[in-house]
């Protein structure tokens, strides 16, 4: 059975038909968490941001006009809600002494930190970028988007999307080549 | 040699970098990598770096926690949305009407007469300079007028001035607030 397409269940939700509301959320909620970790990271307000993002997405529904897609149009709100969070709260950085405790060679990690170390090995690295190269990356792999997608999304060509991969990874290499890291991943090769 | 090496190192780096995309490097460039590899310790250790950041990125998709951890909050919204029906609805009727242009329009009237009222000596002095003797008079008329519509306690008409005012004040506000929400 073909899937409706976005417009059709924005029609639908704004009869008040609030299961097509949640199938249209469904269908971007991935490319709409990744927008709002890339601007917050891992954060603890992540999971209110979210919230936030869909009451607004339902309460400004009338206002869609439909020239733009509903993804850009939902990629706006959740990261213009996330840099508003973040605007009103400094963003704390990771602090690259407890991860080279957490990394070091002389404490043997057990399999939580591992995947803990792991998880700060990657979220450090992109933390260190840009902003528009991590907002490619997340979306490219948390939401799992092509490049073609991205570009809707981000409202750019699709060619300046891959080069923001690109640019974002090979920096991530460098970062990830330092001597701290490198304690890192050859636990990781270890383990 | 060293410097060939390097050379190619740099080459074999533009292969590594796009690896893992759909539309990746040719198989003879990926070949071509391969056997460099069996023989370039750095190249080697770059690719390794990119297999596990690349794994480490993908697994990232695991953190998406799933949309049912957000959507509960929205119940009630979407509750007051689908079903308006308003626990007053004629004062939320009312306040519609006054919203609207010509509510607007009958109280900003309504306001511009009691302040008239209000200043009725004043508005009636500029008649008298203003005006021929004729006109004067008439000026002094509907002073006489006003002052006769307006004749009563002075604190009750204080405090229709201040319910039209904030009325008046709360109308713009609200026009306000829809302009930049729908903007």
């Amino acid at each position: 059975m073909p899937q409706p397409h976005d417009s059709e269940l924005v029609a639908r939700a704004l009869r008040n038909d609030e299961r097509a509301f949640r199938d249209l959320i469904q269908r971007h909620h991935t490319m709409a968490y990744a927008a709002v970790r890339a601007v917050l990271g891992d954060r603890d307000e992540v999971q209110d941001v979210m919230q936030t993002v869909y009451l607004k997405a339902y309460q400004g529904l009338a206002g869609f006009r439909g020239d733009a897609r509903f993804s850009t149009w939902l990629y706006q709100i959740a990261r213009r809600e996330a840099l508003d969070v973040s605007s009103k709260r400094r963003l704390e950085t990771v602090d690259v002494t407890e991860v080279e405790i957490a990394t070091d060679a002389r404490h043997a990690p057990d399999v939580a930190t591992h995947e803990r170390s792991e998880r700060e090995w990657i979220a450090s690295a992109l933390g260190e970028l840009e902003d528009t190269y991590r907002t490619a990356i997340e979306l490219r792999y948390m939401a799992d988007k092509s490049y073609e997608e991205i570009a809707e999304i981000m409202d750019l060509p699709v060619g300046t999307v891959k080069t923001y991969v690109h640019r974002g990874k090979a920096e991530m290499k460098k970062i990830l080549s330092r001597p701290t890291w490198r304690v890192g991943a050859s636990n990781k090769s270890n383990a | 040699m060293n410097q060939h090496s390097h050379e190619n190192c740099e080459r074999y780096e533009a292969t590594i970098a796009t690896w893992f995309d759909a539309d990746g490097p040719a198989q003879s460039e990926r070949d071509a990598l391969t056997a460099h590899m069996a023989s370039c310790a750095s190249c080697r250790e770059s690719f390794e770096l990119s297999s596990h950041m690349e794994a480490a990125l993908v697994s990232r998709r695991d953190e998406v926690p799933a949309v049912d951890a957000f959507l509960p909050a929205l119940a009630p919204a979407v509750a007051r949305q689908a079903a308006p029906a308003h626990t007053h609805p004629r004062l939320l009727a009312a306040f519609r009407t006054l919203m609207s242009p010509a509510g607007i329009s009958i109280t900003l009237t309504m306001w511009v007469t009691l302040l008239a009222l209000h200043f009725r000596a004043q508005i009636s002095q500029v008649f008298v300079w203003t005006s021929s003797d004729r006109f004067s008079a008439l000026g002094h008329d509907i002073s006489n007028l006003l002052v006769s519509v307006a004749r009563g306690d002075t604190l009750v008409l204080t405090g229709i001035y201040v319910a039209l005012t904030v009325a008046v004040l709360g109308s713009m506000g609200a026009i306000t607030l829809r302009y930049v929400r729908h903007s």
